[in-house]
Protein backbone atom coordinates (compact mmCIF):
# COMPACT_ATOMS: atom_id res chain seq x y z
CA UNK A 1 0.00 0.00 0.00
CA UNK A 2 1.51 3.06 -0.92
CA UNK A 3 0.34 7.00 -1.52
CA UNK A 4 1.24 8.32 -4.75
CA UNK A 5 2.11 12.41 -5.07
CA UNK A 6 -1.40 13.02 -6.66
CA UNK A 7 -3.07 10.58 -3.80
CA UNK A 8 -1.36 13.02 -1.16
CA UNK A 9 -2.91 16.11 -3.29
CA UNK A 10 -6.01 14.47 -3.89
CA UNK A 11 -5.84 13.65 -0.03
CA UNK A 12 -4.85 16.94 1.03
CA UNK A 13 -8.13 18.27 -1.38
CA UNK A 14 -10.12 16.67 1.37
CA UNK A 15 -9.20 19.86 3.37
CA UNK A 16 -11.34 22.53 0.79
CA UNK A 17 -14.84 21.14 2.34
CA UNK A 18 -13.83 22.32 6.05
CA UNK A 19 -11.78 25.62 4.93
CA UNK A 20 -15.26 26.33 2.72
CA UNK A 21 -17.76 26.04 5.51
CA UNK A 22 -15.59 27.89 8.22
CA UNK A 23 -15.34 30.54 5.71
CA UNK A 24 -18.47 30.71 4.41
CA UNK A 25 -20.23 30.35 7.93
CA UNK A 26 -17.83 32.25 9.57
CA UNK A 27 -16.71 30.06 12.26
CA UNK A 28 -13.40 32.08 12.79
CA UNK A 29 -11.43 28.81 12.94
CA UNK A 30 -9.35 29.52 10.38
CA UNK A 31 -5.91 30.20 12.51
CA UNK A 32 -7.01 27.62 14.18
CA UNK A 33 -7.29 24.83 12.24
CA UNK A 34 -3.85 26.34 10.39
CA UNK A 35 -2.17 26.06 13.50
CA UNK A 36 -3.59 22.94 14.56
CA UNK A 37 -2.37 21.60 10.71
CA UNK A 38 0.94 22.63 10.68
CA UNK A 39 1.43 20.79 14.61
CA UNK A 40 0.10 17.80 12.66
CA UNK A 41 1.94 17.82 10.02
CA UNK A 42 5.25 18.76 12.22
CA UNK A 43 4.61 15.50 14.87
CA UNK A 44 3.61 13.63 12.73
CA UNK A 45 6.50 13.85 10.05
CA UNK A 46 9.07 13.60 13.47
CA UNK A 47 7.50 10.56 14.55
CA UNK A 48 7.35 9.44 11.35
CA UNK A 49 11.05 10.00 10.59
CA UNK A 50 11.90 8.78 13.57
CA UNK A 51 10.14 5.91 13.38
CA UNK A 52 12.03 5.35 9.76
CA UNK A 53 15.13 5.55 11.23
CA UNK A 54 14.65 3.24 14.51
CA UNK A 55 13.04 0.59 11.65
CA UNK A 56 16.46 0.94 9.49
CA UNK A 57 18.88 0.40 12.32
CA UNK A 58 16.16 -1.68 14.46
CA UNK A 59 18.98 -1.77 17.57
CA UNK A 60 17.40 -3.06 20.98
CA UNK A 61 19.18 -0.78 23.06
CA UNK A 62 18.12 2.05 21.13
CA UNK A 63 14.41 1.03 21.15
CA UNK A 64 14.88 0.64 24.75
CA UNK A 65 16.26 4.24 25.02
CA UNK A 66 13.52 5.58 22.75
CA UNK A 67 10.73 3.98 25.21
CA UNK A 68 12.15 5.23 28.33
CA UNK A 69 12.06 8.48 25.78
CA UNK A 70 8.22 8.32 24.85
CA UNK A 71 7.97 7.24 28.94
CA UNK A 72 9.50 10.56 30.05
CA UNK A 73 8.08 12.44 27.29
CA UNK A 74 4.56 12.04 27.52
CA UNK A 75 4.76 12.48 31.60
CA UNK A 76 5.66 15.81 30.40
CA UNK A 77 2.71 16.21 28.79
CA UNK A 78 0.51 14.47 31.76
CA UNK A 79 1.50 16.82 34.19
CA UNK A 80 0.93 19.68 31.53
CA UNK A 81 -2.93 18.48 30.82
CA UNK A 82 -3.23 18.06 34.35
CA UNK A 83 -3.15 21.70 35.19
CA UNK A 84 -0.61 20.51 38.64
CA UNK A 85 2.86 21.96 39.29
CA UNK A 86 5.48 20.67 37.29
CA UNK A 87 8.20 20.87 40.08
CA UNK A 88 5.96 18.76 42.74
CA UNK A 89 4.94 15.79 40.17
CA UNK A 90 6.93 15.88 37.12
CA UNK A 91 9.86 13.71 38.55
CA UNK A 92 7.58 11.06 40.95
CA UNK A 93 5.08 10.79 37.47
CA UNK A 94 8.33 10.03 35.37
CA UNK A 95 9.37 7.53 37.80
CA UNK A 96 6.04 5.69 37.77
CA UNK A 97 5.50 5.83 33.59
CA UNK A 98 8.65 4.01 32.80
CA UNK A 99 8.11 0.34 34.20
CA UNK A 100 4.28 -0.14 33.41
CA UNK A 101 4.73 1.72 29.99
CA UNK A 102 7.40 -1.57 28.98
CA UNK A 103 5.44 -4.24 31.25
CA UNK A 104 2.55 -3.96 30.00
CA UNK A 105 3.65 -3.03 26.22
CA UNK A 106 5.59 -6.50 26.24
CA UNK A 107 2.93 -8.05 28.08
CA UNK A 108 0.93 -7.57 24.75
CA UNK A 109 3.40 -8.25 22.34
CA UNK A 110 5.45 -10.99 23.95
CA UNK A 111 2.66 -13.02 25.79
CA UNK A 112 -0.75 -11.86 23.70
CA UNK A 113 0.34 -11.54 20.33
CA UNK A 114 3.54 -13.96 20.98
CA UNK A 115 5.65 -11.91 18.54
CA UNK A 116 9.26 -13.96 18.61
CA UNK A 117 10.82 -10.24 18.37
CA UNK A 118 8.82 -8.21 20.50
CA UNK A 119 11.81 -5.74 20.62
CA UNK A 120 11.35 -5.14 16.89
CA UNK A 121 11.26 -1.85 15.81
CA UNK A 122 8.05 -2.24 13.83
CA UNK A 123 6.03 -3.37 16.82
CA UNK A 124 8.09 -2.08 19.94
CA UNK A 125 7.90 1.92 18.87
CA UNK A 126 3.79 1.84 17.64
CA UNK A 127 3.21 -0.39 20.81
CA UNK A 128 4.70 2.13 23.24
CA UNK A 129 3.40 5.05 21.00
CA UNK A 130 -0.10 3.72 20.91
CA UNK A 131 0.21 3.05 24.77
CA UNK A 132 1.53 6.74 25.95
CA UNK A 133 -0.96 8.56 23.48
CA UNK A 134 -3.92 6.94 24.60
CA UNK A 135 -3.38 7.21 28.43
CA UNK A 136 -1.85 10.62 28.71
CA UNK A 137 -5.40 12.19 29.02
CA UNK A 138 -6.77 9.30 31.21
CA UNK A 139 -3.20 9.55 33.79
CA UNK A 140 -3.82 13.10 33.56
CA UNK A 141 -7.77 12.78 34.76
CA UNK A 142 -6.77 11.03 37.34
CA UNK A 143 -3.76 12.86 38.61
CA UNK A 144 -6.16 16.27 38.51
CA UNK A 145 -9.12 14.67 40.39
CA UNK A 146 -6.27 13.06 43.02
CA UNK A 147 -5.10 16.79 43.96
CA UNK A 148 -7.97 18.75 43.51
CA UNK A 149 -10.08 16.92 45.57
CA UNK A 150 -8.16 16.92 48.17
CA UNK A 151 -7.42 20.65 47.67
CA UNK A 152 -11.15 21.74 47.66
CA UNK A 153 -12.52 18.99 50.17
CA UNK A 154 -9.50 18.27 52.86
CA UNK A 155 -12.02 18.33 55.78
CA UNK A 156 -12.79 14.17 54.74
CA UNK A 157 -9.25 13.77 54.76
CA UNK A 158 -8.11 16.00 58.07
CA UNK A 159 -11.05 14.58 59.80
CA UNK A 160 -9.62 10.76 59.34
CA UNK A 161 -6.53 11.45 59.87
CA UNK A 162 -7.11 13.41 63.55
CA UNK A 163 -9.46 9.66 64.11
CA UNK A 164 -5.68 7.80 64.10
CA UNK A 165 -5.98 7.23 59.65
CA UNK A 166 -2.89 6.32 58.22
CA UNK A 167 -1.91 9.05 55.29
CA UNK A 168 -2.86 5.58 53.17
CA UNK A 169 -6.28 5.39 54.73
CA UNK A 170 -7.22 9.03 54.84
CA UNK A 171 -6.26 9.62 50.82
CA UNK A 172 -8.62 6.83 49.87
CA UNK A 173 -11.65 8.95 49.04
CA UNK A 174 -9.75 10.24 47.13
CA UNK A 175 -7.52 7.88 45.21
CA UNK A 176 -10.93 6.26 44.52
CA UNK A 177 -11.93 9.26 42.65
CA UNK A 178 -8.50 9.22 40.88
CA UNK A 179 -8.89 5.80 39.29
CA UNK A 180 -12.65 6.97 38.75
CA UNK A 181 -11.56 10.08 36.41
CA UNK A 182 -9.72 7.62 34.70
CA UNK A 183 -11.62 4.88 33.89
CA UNK A 184 -15.02 6.32 32.86
CA UNK A 185 -13.39 7.98 29.73
CA UNK A 186 -12.61 4.00 29.00
CA UNK A 187 -15.75 2.63 29.55
CA UNK A 188 -17.26 5.31 27.85
CA UNK A 189 -15.41 4.30 25.03
CA UNK A 190 -15.52 0.54 25.38
CA UNK A 191 -19.37 1.17 25.19
CA UNK A 192 -19.47 3.39 22.03
CA UNK A 193 -17.16 1.32 20.18
CA UNK A 194 -18.89 1.70 16.51
CA UNK A 195 -21.69 3.12 18.04
CA UNK A 196 -20.14 6.41 18.82
CA UNK A 197 -16.57 5.58 18.20
CA UNK A 198 -14.56 4.41 15.82
CA UNK A 199 -11.87 1.14 16.27
CA UNK A 200 -8.83 2.94 14.54
CA UNK A 201 -6.64 0.57 15.05
CA UNK A 202 -8.66 -1.87 13.93
CA UNK A 203 -9.48 -0.60 10.86
CA UNK A 204 -5.78 0.67 10.25
CA UNK A 205 -4.70 -2.59 10.74
CA UNK A 206 -7.37 -4.33 8.75
CA UNK A 207 -6.51 -2.13 5.54
CA UNK A 208 -2.59 -3.12 6.05
CA UNK A 209 -3.45 -7.01 5.66
CA UNK A 210 -3.45 -8.30 9.33
CA UNK A 211 -6.45 -10.80 9.78
CA UNK A 212 -10.07 -9.63 10.71
CA UNK A 213 -9.91 -11.30 13.89
CA UNK A 214 -6.81 -10.54 14.86
CA UNK A 215 -7.06 -6.60 14.26
CA UNK A 216 -10.27 -7.13 15.89
CA UNK A 217 -8.89 -9.24 19.21
CA UNK A 218 -5.87 -6.13 19.22
CA UNK A 219 -8.21 -3.35 19.48
CA UNK A 220 -9.93 -4.68 22.79
CA UNK A 221 -6.28 -5.58 24.16
CA UNK A 222 -4.71 -2.44 23.17
CA UNK A 223 -7.70 -0.71 25.04
CA UNK A 224 -7.05 -2.52 28.27
CA UNK A 225 -3.03 -2.60 27.97
CA UNK A 226 -4.07 1.30 28.19
CA UNK A 227 -6.20 1.01 31.09
CA UNK A 228 -3.87 -0.78 33.22
CA UNK A 229 -0.61 1.52 32.00
CA UNK A 230 -2.92 4.32 33.07
CA UNK A 231 -4.04 3.06 36.34
CA UNK A 232 -0.57 1.90 37.06
CA UNK A 233 1.04 4.75 36.58
CA UNK A 234 -1.33 6.99 38.70
CA UNK A 235 -1.09 4.99 41.60
CA UNK A 236 2.94 4.52 41.19
CA UNK A 237 2.51 7.91 40.57
CA UNK A 238 0.47 9.16 43.68
CA UNK A 239 2.89 7.17 46.01
CA UNK A 240 6.22 8.31 44.48
CA UNK A 241 5.02 11.96 44.88
CA UNK A 242 4.34 11.94 48.37
CA UNK A 243 6.89 13.48 49.54
CA UNK A 244 6.79 16.45 47.66
CA UNK A 245 3.20 16.86 47.70
CA UNK A 246 3.10 16.80 51.09
CA UNK A 247 4.52 18.34 53.90
CA UNK A 248 6.38 16.80 57.21
CA UNK A 249 2.65 17.96 59.05
CA UNK A 250 0.49 16.05 55.82
CA UNK A 251 -0.47 19.17 54.92
CA UNK A 252 -0.94 19.30 50.60
CA UNK A 253 1.39 21.57 49.39
CA UNK A 254 -0.06 24.06 46.70
CA UNK A 255 -0.49 21.88 43.76
CA UNK A 256 -1.46 24.51 41.17
CA UNK A 257 0.06 27.45 39.83
CA UNK A 258 -0.45 30.93 42.49
CA UNK A 259 -2.53 28.63 45.02
CA UNK A 260 -1.46 29.29 48.33
CA UNK A 261 -1.27 26.91 50.60
CA UNK A 262 -4.25 26.29 52.31
CA UNK A 263 -4.34 26.32 56.15
CA UNK A 264 -6.23 23.34 57.35
CA UNK A 265 -8.91 25.27 59.34
CA UNK A 266 -9.51 27.82 56.47
CA UNK A 267 -11.99 28.52 54.70
CA UNK A 268 -12.16 26.97 51.80
CA UNK A 269 -12.90 28.33 48.27
CA UNK A 270 -16.55 27.63 46.86
CA UNK A 271 -15.72 25.24 43.76
CA UNK A 272 -17.61 22.79 41.88
CA UNK A 273 -17.97 19.69 43.43
CA UNK A 274 -16.96 16.93 40.74
CA UNK A 275 -19.73 14.50 40.35
CA UNK A 276 -17.81 11.44 38.99
CA UNK A 277 -20.79 9.29 40.68
CA UNK A 278 -23.34 10.98 38.28
CA UNK A 279 -20.94 10.51 35.48
CA UNK A 280 -21.55 6.56 35.62
CA UNK B 1 -1.82 13.38 80.14
CA UNK B 2 -2.31 15.85 77.69
CA UNK B 3 -0.42 18.89 78.34
CA UNK B 4 0.66 22.32 76.79
CA UNK B 5 3.69 24.82 77.98
CA UNK B 6 3.56 28.19 76.64
CA UNK B 7 1.48 27.02 73.39
CA UNK B 8 0.43 29.63 70.80
CA UNK B 9 -0.04 29.11 67.07
CA UNK B 10 0.37 31.26 64.15
CA UNK B 11 -2.84 32.90 62.91
CA UNK B 12 -1.26 35.40 60.55
CA UNK B 13 2.55 35.93 59.05
CA UNK B 14 2.39 38.44 61.40
CA UNK B 15 0.00 37.41 64.58
CA UNK B 16 0.42 34.94 66.89
CA UNK B 17 -2.42 33.77 69.41
CA UNK B 18 -1.97 34.40 72.88
CA UNK B 19 0.38 31.60 74.62
CA UNK B 20 -1.10 29.59 77.52
CA UNK B 21 -0.25 26.53 79.15
CA UNK B 22 -2.69 23.24 80.70
CA UNK B 23 -2.82 20.48 82.52
CA UNK B 24 -5.39 17.79 81.69
CA UNK B 25 -5.98 14.38 83.52
CA UNK B 26 -8.07 11.57 82.36
CA UNK B 27 -11.88 12.97 83.25
CA UNK B 28 -11.30 16.58 82.53
CA UNK B 29 -12.73 18.53 80.13
CA UNK B 30 -11.06 21.81 79.27
CA UNK B 31 -12.39 24.25 77.16
CA UNK B 32 -10.66 26.70 74.63
CA UNK B 33 -12.58 29.76 74.18
CA UNK B 34 -12.37 32.70 72.12
CA UNK B 35 -13.91 34.49 69.07
CA UNK B 36 -13.35 33.28 65.98
CA UNK B 37 -9.84 33.75 64.65
CA UNK B 38 -8.59 33.38 67.90
CA UNK B 39 -6.81 30.23 66.89
CA UNK B 40 -8.59 27.33 68.65
CA UNK B 41 -9.07 24.97 65.76
CA UNK B 42 -5.52 25.46 65.06
CA UNK B 43 -4.14 24.23 68.71
CA UNK B 44 -6.36 21.34 68.06
CA UNK B 45 -4.61 20.80 64.78
CA UNK B 46 -1.74 21.02 66.52
CA UNK B 47 -2.30 18.61 69.40
CA UNK B 48 -2.69 15.99 66.01
CA UNK B 49 0.28 17.41 64.92
CA UNK B 50 -0.65 18.40 61.68
CA UNK B 51 0.18 22.48 62.50
CA UNK B 52 3.34 23.97 63.68
CA UNK B 53 3.52 25.49 67.20
CA UNK B 54 4.85 29.22 66.71
CA UNK B 55 5.81 28.48 70.65
CA UNK B 56 6.17 26.28 73.29
CA UNK B 57 5.37 22.44 72.89
CA UNK B 58 2.12 19.54 73.36
CA UNK B 59 2.75 16.62 75.63
CA UNK B 60 0.96 13.56 75.76
CA UNK B 61 1.89 11.32 78.95
CA UNK B 62 5.12 13.19 78.67
CA UNK B 63 6.35 12.34 75.07
CA UNK B 64 6.52 15.23 72.78
CA UNK B 65 4.02 16.15 70.13
CA UNK B 66 6.13 16.36 66.98
CA UNK B 67 5.81 15.29 63.30
CA UNK B 68 7.40 12.21 64.06
CA UNK B 69 5.43 11.23 66.80
CA UNK B 70 2.13 12.45 65.86
CA UNK B 71 0.50 9.51 64.00
CA UNK B 72 1.44 7.14 67.03
CA UNK B 73 -0.69 9.94 69.30
CA UNK B 74 -3.21 10.36 66.35
CA UNK B 75 -4.35 6.32 67.46
CA UNK B 76 -5.64 8.05 70.65
CA UNK B 77 -7.27 10.58 69.79
CA UNK B 78 -11.09 11.09 68.74
CA UNK B 79 -11.53 13.95 66.82
CA UNK B 80 -14.83 15.82 65.57
CA UNK B 81 -13.77 19.03 63.35
CA UNK B 82 -15.62 22.30 63.15
CA UNK B 83 -15.81 22.06 58.87
CA UNK B 84 -17.77 18.74 57.99
CA UNK B 85 -16.45 16.91 54.51
CA UNK B 86 -18.03 18.63 51.61
CA UNK B 87 -17.60 15.59 49.27
CA UNK B 88 -20.43 14.23 48.38
CA UNK B 89 -21.12 10.38 49.63
CA UNK B 90 -23.42 9.03 51.58
CA UNK B 91 -23.56 9.71 55.95
CA UNK B 92 -23.12 6.08 55.75
CA UNK B 93 -20.24 5.61 53.95
CA UNK B 94 -18.44 8.70 55.80
CA UNK B 95 -18.96 6.76 59.05
CA UNK B 96 -18.06 3.85 57.13
CA UNK B 97 -14.42 5.09 55.99
CA UNK B 98 -14.32 6.21 59.86
CA UNK B 99 -15.22 2.23 61.41
CA UNK B 100 -12.87 0.51 58.49
CA UNK B 101 -9.68 2.57 59.79
CA UNK B 102 -6.85 -0.13 60.35
CA UNK B 103 -6.71 1.63 63.89
CA UNK B 104 -10.07 0.41 65.02
CA UNK B 105 -9.88 -3.26 64.12
CA UNK B 106 -10.67 -5.23 66.93
CA UNK B 107 -13.18 -2.95 67.80
CA UNK B 108 -16.76 -3.76 67.96
CA UNK B 109 -17.66 -0.78 65.84
CA UNK B 110 -19.92 -0.99 63.46
CA UNK B 111 -23.04 0.79 61.51
CA UNK B 112 -25.45 -1.30 63.27
CA UNK B 113 -24.05 -0.03 66.95
CA UNK B 114 -23.53 3.70 65.32
CA UNK B 115 -27.58 3.45 64.46
CA UNK B 116 -28.36 2.60 68.08
CA UNK B 117 -26.57 5.82 69.00
CA UNK B 118 -27.95 7.94 67.01
CA UNK B 119 -31.34 6.69 68.19
CA UNK B 120 -30.75 7.04 71.63
CA UNK B 121 -29.97 10.83 70.94
CA UNK B 122 -33.28 11.60 68.67
CA UNK B 123 -31.12 11.29 65.30
CA UNK B 124 -33.31 10.48 61.81
CA UNK B 125 -33.39 6.68 61.34
CA UNK B 126 -32.35 7.05 58.02
CA UNK B 127 -29.30 9.57 58.64
CA UNK B 128 -26.67 7.18 57.20
CA UNK B 129 -28.95 7.20 53.78
CA UNK B 130 -28.59 10.59 52.86
CA UNK B 131 -26.16 12.47 51.28
CA UNK B 132 -23.17 14.26 53.32
CA UNK B 133 -23.75 17.91 50.89
CA UNK B 134 -27.64 17.67 52.16
CA UNK B 135 -27.17 16.74 55.74
CA UNK B 136 -26.74 20.06 57.78
CA UNK B 137 -23.29 21.04 59.45
CA UNK B 138 -24.98 20.45 63.45
CA UNK B 139 -26.75 17.47 62.84
CA UNK B 140 -23.80 15.46 60.92
CA UNK B 141 -21.46 17.32 64.09
CA UNK B 142 -23.81 15.57 66.14
CA UNK B 143 -23.69 12.24 64.18
CA UNK B 144 -19.72 12.41 64.37
CA UNK B 145 -19.83 13.01 68.40
CA UNK B 146 -22.28 10.36 68.99
CA UNK B 147 -19.81 7.89 67.50
CA UNK B 148 -16.86 8.69 69.69
CA UNK B 149 -17.66 6.78 73.21
CA UNK B 150 -17.55 3.93 70.64
CA UNK B 151 -14.16 4.95 69.41
CA UNK B 152 -12.81 4.02 73.26
CA UNK B 153 -10.07 6.90 72.65
CA UNK B 154 -8.30 8.56 75.79
CA UNK B 155 -8.44 11.46 74.45
CA UNK B 156 -11.27 13.61 72.71
CA UNK B 157 -10.79 17.13 70.69
CA UNK B 158 -14.28 18.53 69.72
CA UNK B 159 -13.77 21.68 67.42
CA UNK B 160 -17.06 23.64 67.92
CA UNK B 161 -19.41 20.92 69.32
CA UNK B 162 -23.13 21.97 68.30
CA UNK B 163 -26.29 21.63 69.30
CA UNK B 164 -24.87 22.87 72.33
CA UNK B 165 -27.49 20.89 74.90
CA UNK B 166 -27.03 17.41 73.71
CA UNK B 167 -23.23 17.81 73.22
CA UNK B 168 -22.05 18.82 76.32
CA UNK B 169 -23.97 16.39 77.73
CA UNK B 170 -22.31 13.81 76.06
CA UNK B 171 -18.85 15.21 76.79
CA UNK B 172 -19.52 15.30 80.75
CA UNK B 173 -20.70 11.37 79.46
CA UNK B 174 -17.14 10.98 78.08
CA UNK B 175 -15.11 12.23 80.97
CA UNK B 176 -17.07 10.90 83.67
CA UNK B 177 -15.91 7.26 81.78
CA UNK B 178 -12.17 8.59 82.53
CA UNK B 179 -11.91 10.42 78.87
CA UNK B 180 -9.38 13.42 78.62
CA UNK B 181 -12.01 16.01 76.64
CA UNK B 182 -10.85 18.98 75.32
CA UNK B 183 -13.46 21.74 72.92
CA UNK B 184 -13.21 24.73 71.26
CA UNK B 185 -15.98 26.97 71.54
CA UNK B 186 -16.85 30.46 70.58
CA UNK B 187 -18.96 30.78 73.74
CA UNK B 188 -18.20 31.05 77.71
CA UNK B 189 -20.26 30.10 80.28
CA UNK B 190 -19.87 26.50 78.91
CA UNK B 191 -19.71 23.68 82.02
CA UNK B 192 -15.99 22.41 81.95
CA UNK B 193 -13.51 22.15 84.15
CA UNK B 194 -10.91 24.07 82.67
CA UNK B 195 -11.10 27.12 80.79
CA UNK B 196 -8.20 28.76 78.85
CA UNK B 197 -9.58 31.91 76.89
CA UNK B 198 -7.73 32.84 73.57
Amino acid sequence: MNISVLGLVLGLLLLALPIYIIYAFDLRLMRRLLKSLAMMAVMVSAFGAITALLMTCNILWVNLLVGVALALLSSVVVVLRSGLRQRRLLLPVMAASVAPLLLVSLYVLLLVLSLKEPFDTRFFIPMLGLMVGMASGLIARALHAYYMGLAHHNELYYYLLGNGATHREAVRHFVRRGFQAALVPVMRQMSGMFLTTAPALMLGLVMSGVGVWTAALLEVVVLLAVTVYALTTFWLAILLSRRYAFDEYERLRPMKKGEAPVAPTSPVAPERVERMDREE
Amino acid sequence: MLEFKNVSVRLTPERLSPAFSLAMDGGEVACLSGGAGTGKSLVLMAILGLVPLASGYITIDGELVTPGSSAYFRRLIAYVPQRMPSVRMKVGQLFGELIGLSVHAGDDLDLVALRKRWSALGLPADLDERWTTDVDAPLLRTAMLAAVPLLHKPIVLVDDPAPQVVAHGALQELAASGVEVLFATRQDGLPCHKIVKL
